[in-house]
């Protein structure tokens, strides 16, 4: 059987092997018959591999726009983050010019020689607030700064690029205060933790909770009239004293501009600003 | 293959414009084809006709190289087949595996040249005169083997020195 496989295997190739002889000596119109015959054998080869090469090529360059419009997308990407980040300085800048016209009319008519100053730096923990006026604008130590809701603190440091300001919540500060109807007088000193404790209120003050506490002028730092803060508990201690703790008037989180009184300003005034 | 070109030569001859045609249809060196097997020498009977084919086309057809090939090949694997069922060595079969080589070569041949696009020529009265001829051509071999003419004349010799 395998002698029968070899002996047609070698009767086929040595025919087809004389065929092409024969045919490679017959001219046709394209030539010899034996390049025509390749030709179309390898026709359907060439086309596949023509088909293939234009579908690899129409794959390159579908790759290559695909890259090019992710690139495309990752930069409009970018522009759009761009002008996320621009649309929200911008609603920033809305806010503190809307903070600081609120400001000029509630705080600035009262100081005529104030300045507005915007923050640029907070550091709650420690209490402590950068705003962009400095020595340049007349600001020095123990200029006073007002919010357009109530007391910031007072300018501990200054320098031509800004100043710093201790707020009124800062452990080392302390404002005297009295309640509206002046019935009442303490002093307010902050216990580092955002909040205000006032002290020296005689324990049959009568004092509420909710009531609004302003500076009174006693310390002949701050101004008088200017709103502090608002009682938030009133207890007992057994001495002479309440124990009062109230919540700043002013929103520190959030605080963008404030007037920046200087102290001749204060020593000429010995007013206070239009409460809101 | 002295004998394989004397062939050639005495096809060449009886091929000649001064000789009738139908000697020219005599295939002699068909009769190579049709000994072997027959005279149990079947080993090489494919290239031998591969080798005819090819002198072939090369000497009397001139037209196309290969095809004889093809031809001649075929026709002693035919008769090289046909010669493994047959018993018979007479003359009657070498003149009938003549025959059939004959037909089986005039026949390949039109089939190599259908893809070529050369011209067919098998239906013609002188595909019937080669086979016939070429069958009384290697009969007439065979018969001369059978009579062992070599013994004949050497018993011959032995009697007129007696």
């Amino acid at each position: 059987m395998r002698r029968l496989s070899v002996s047609v295997t070698r009767t086929a190739i040595c025919w087809i092997l004389l065929e092409l002889l024969a045919a490679a000596q017959i001219q046709s119109p394209e030539g010899p018959l034996l390049v025509a015959w390749l030709r179309v054998i390898t026709l359907p080869i060439t086309s596949s591999a023509s088909y293939v090469a234009d579908t690899t090529a129409h794959l390159a360059t579908g790759i290559g726009d695909v890259t090019k419009l992710s690139g495309e997308v990752h930069s409009l990407r970018e522009q759009l983050d761009q002008s996320h980040a621009k649309n929200i300085l911008l609603s920033e800048q809305v806010r503190i010019l809307s903070d600081a016209q609120e400001l000029s009319l509630a705080v600035v008519p009262g100081f005529r020689q104030s300045t507005v100053a915007r923050c640029i730096y907070r550091q709650l923990g420690e209490g402590r607030l950068r705003f962009n006026a400095g020595m340049n604008q007349g600001i020095h130590r123990d200029t006073i700064a007002v919010a357009a809701k109530g007391l910031v603190g007072r300018v501990t440091s200054a320098d031509y690029s800004g100043c710093w300001v201790e707020m009124v919540t800062h452990p080392a500060s302390a404002v005297a205060v009295m309640t509206e109807d002046s019935t009442v007088e303490g002093l307010a000193s902050g216990d580092g933790r955002g909040m205000l404790v006032v002290e020296f209120v005689p324990h049959d003050a009568p004092l509420v909770r909710g009531a609004l506490i302003v500076s009174s002028g006693a310390d002949r730092t701050y101004p008088r009239g200017i709103p502090v803060g608002r009682v938030t508990s009133i207890r007992a201690t057994g001495s002479a004293f309440l124990a009062v703790r109230a919540q700043p008037e002013a929103d520190f989180s959030v605080l963008r501009v404030a007037v920046l009184v200087p102290s001749h300003e204060k020593s000429q005034q010995g007013g206070s600003p239009s409460s809101p | 293959m002295i004998l394989v070109l004397a062939a050639f030569f005495l096809q060449w001859i009886l091929g000649s414009p001064w000789l009738p045609g139908w000697l020219g249809e005599i295939w002699v060196p068909m009769v190579w084809l049709v000994s072997r097997p027959l005279r149990q020498r079947d080993r090489g009977v494919f290239l031998m006709g591969v080798g005819i084919g090819i002198c072939w086309d090369l000497f009397f057809e001139q037209q196309v190289i290969g095809p004889g090939g093809i031809a001649w090949s075929a026709a002693a694997l035919a008769v090289q087949g046909t010669a493994l069922v047959l018993v018979d060595r007479s003359p009657r079969a070498w003149a009938g595996l003549g025959a059939l080589a004959a037909f089986v070569a005039l026949a390949v041949r039109q089939l190599a040249y259908l893809p070529l696009g050369l011209p067919l020529t098998f239906w013609s009265p002188a595909t019937l005169r080669i086979c016939v001829l070429t069958a009384i051509w290697c009969g007439l071999v065979g018969w001369s083997l059978q009579l062992d003419l070599g013994a004949r004349w050497q018993d011959y010799r032995a009697r007129r020195l007696r």
